[in-house]
C-alpha cells in the first residue's frame, strides 16, 4: 500500500513535469504570434520523426495577413515548414529564409493550402512534439 | 492538492500523449490512433511511399468564426441583433454535446458583436461561453488573470477579440490533450454553422452581393475541413446527435460541392526583411441565388437544432 501511494505521489509529480512542459512549448511558440495578430482558436500539434512530414489543411481567406509560428522544442529552427496551395505549387518554404520559426502571408484572394512541417535536417532532435499556430489580421 | 479522478485521469492522458511523443511513439492515447501512426510510420521507411503523416486530429484548419464576422462588417451590411443566439440560454444546454456546439455559437456571435462595435453586448456573451467552458470541465481556458483582463479591457474591442481568441485556444489545447478532441471539434463545428448562418442571413442584396456570395462559396473548403476534424468520432460516441449533426453537415457539403472554384496560380513576391510573403493567386467562385437559398435554408435549421 505505501508503495503504491509512493508510485502514485512520484507519477502526479511527473505528470505535473510534464503538463508544464507542454505549456512552455505553447507558451514558447505563442510568443511569436503577437497581440497585433488574433490567434484562428486552433492549436495543431502533432508528434514528429525524424524524416517525416506532417500535414495541414487551411484555408486562407483574400484581404487578410496571417502569421504561421511552427516550433518542435523551445528552440527556434527545429521544425521547417513549406506552404502549398491546393495544386501543390509551393508558395513558401521557411529553410529558404533560415529556418524561419515564423513567417507573415498576405492573401490577395482566397486560397486553399496545404502546410507541410517536419524536423529541420540542421537539427540534432530526432523526434519532438511539433505546435503550428496561426494568428491573423483583417 | 486533492486531484478528481476524471481530472487525474486527464494528467495521466496529457501525459500519456507528451511523453509518449518526446519518447518517439505517436499517439493520441487511442489504440487506432498508435496502429495508424506505426504503420504511417513504417510507411515512410518505403522510398515508394508518401511520408506525410495523416493523424486523426488537428490536422484540418477551421477559420475562425472571430475573423469571418469582421467580414461582414467589413461590406458594411447591417448589424442584426435579432440574428444573434439567446445568451441567456445558456443553462438550457445540459449535455457536453449540445454545450461544445454552443460554447462556438456564443464565440461566433461574440466575433459579431465585436466586430460591430456593440460592447455592451459582449459582456453577456463572454459569461456565456465562460459558463458553458466550465460546465465541459475545461480548465484554464478562464483563469483569474485572463477573467481580469476581460474586466480591465471591456472597452477595447481589439483586446476582446485577442482575449476571446486565446480562451478558444486554450481550450482547443486543453482538449485535445485530455483526449476529448471530440468535444473541441464540436466547439469549432458550432462557431462555423453560426458564423455561415449569420452570413446567409446578413441580407444578400445591395452592392455587396457579389463579395458576400463569395464568402459564403468559400465556405465549401472549410465545411470539408470541418467534417474530416469530426468523421473520426462518428458512430464511435454511442451519441445519435453527433452522428446526424455529421449527416447534417455532409449533406450541406453536397450542395457545396456543386460550386465549381476557378483557381489560378501567380507566382509570390517574398520581402526578406518584413518576413512577408504575399499569395497573389486567386479563387473565383459563384454561386446561384437558388443555391444560395438552399444553403440558408439548411444552415438556418442546422444552426437552430443546436441552439434549441
Amino acid at each position: 500500500m505505501k508503495i503504491l501511494l509512493i508510485s502514485v505521489i512520484l507519477s502526479f509529480f511527473t505528470i505535473l513535469k510534464a503538463e508544464a512542459q507542454a505549456d512552455t512549448l505553447l507558451k514558447f511558440c505563442a510568443a511569436h504570434i503577437p497581440s497585433s495578430y488574433i490567434s484562428d482558436g486552433q492549436v495543431y500539434q502533432t508528434p514528429v520523426f525524424e524524416g517525416e512530414t506532417a500535414e495541414f489543411a487551411l484555408t486562407f481567406y483574400g484581404g487578410s495577413t496571417y502569421r504561421i509560428a511552427a516550433c518542435a522544442g523551445v528552440e527556434d529552427g527545429n521544425l521547417t515548414f513549406s506552404l502549398y496551395d491546393k495544386d501543390r505549387n509551393e508558395l513558401f518554404c521557411s529553410t529558404d529564409h533560415n529556418n524561419a520559426p515564423f513567417w507573415d502571408f498576405k492573401f490577395t484572394s482566397t486560397v486553399e493550402c496545404y502546410l507541410e512541417a517536419q524536423l529541420s535536417t540542421e537539427s540534432t532532435v530526432k523526434s519532438a512534439f511539433a505546435i503550428i499556430l496561426i494568428g491573423f489580421k483583417n | 492538492m486533492i486531484l478528481s479522478a476524471k481530472k487525474y485521469c486527464g494528467y495521466l492522458l496529457a501525459t500519456g500523449i507528451f511523453l509518449s511523443a518526446c519518447a518517439g511513439n505517436a499517439g493520441g492515447g487511442k489504440k487506432t490512433d498508435v496502429d495508424t501512426s506505426k504503420k504511417e510510420q513504417t510507411a515512410q521507411l518505403d522510398p515508394n511511399k508518401s511520408a506525410i503523416v495523416k493523424i486523426n486530429n488537428r490536422l484540418f484548419s477551421v477559420p475562425s468564426p472571430l475573423q469571418l464576422a469582421g467580414f461582414l462588417k467589413e461590406l458594411n451590411l447591417p448589424f442584426k441583433k435579432e440574428l444573434l443566439s439567446d445568451a441567456s440560454a445558456r443553462q438550457n444546454y445540459t449535455t457536453s454535446f449540445k454545450q461544445a456546439l454552443n460554447t462556438g455559437v456564443y464565440g461566433a456571435d461574440l466575433g459579431y458583436i465585436n466586430a460591430y462595435d456593440q460592447l455592451p453586448e459582449a459582456a453577456a456573451y463572454f459569461s456565456a461561453v465562460r459558463f458553458l467552458t466550465s460546465e465541459l470541465g475545461i480548465l484554464n481556458s478562464f483563469n483569474e488573470e485572463t477573467i481580469s483582463r476581460i474586466e480591465k479591457n471591456s472597452g477595447d474591442k481589439d483586446s476582446l477579440l485577442y482575449i476571446a481568441s486565446l480562451i478558444y485556444r486554450e481550450s482547443d489545447y486543453y482538449l485535445t490533450n485530455s483526449d476529448r478532441n471530440e468535444i473541441g471539434a464540436l466547439i469549432i463545428a458550432g462557431g462555423w454553422a453560426e458564423s455561415l448562418y449569420l452570413m446567409t442571413n446578413a441580407g444578400i442584396s445591395g452592392g455587396n452581393t457579389k463579395k458576400l456570395c463569395e464568402l459564403i462559396c468559400e465556405q465549401k473548403y472549410p465545411l470539408n475541413n470541418l467534417i474530416e476534424l469530426l468523421r473520426p468520432y462518428y458512430g464511435k460516441l454511442g451519441n445519435v446527435n453527433y452522428d446526424t449533426f455529421l449527416e447534417n453537415l455532409s449533406d450541406l457539403a453536397g450542395i457545396f460541392d456543386e460550386i465549381n472554384v476557378k483557381y489560378t496560380f501567380r507566382d509570390t513576391k517574398t520581402d526578406e526583411n518584413k518576413r512577408l510573403t504575399v499569395i497573389n493567386s486567386e479563387s473565383n467562385a459563384a454561386l446561384e441565388d437558388a443555391q444560395i437559398e438552399v444553403i440558408r435554408t439548411k444552415i438556418t435549421k442546422l444552426r437552430n437544432e443546436i441552439i434549441q
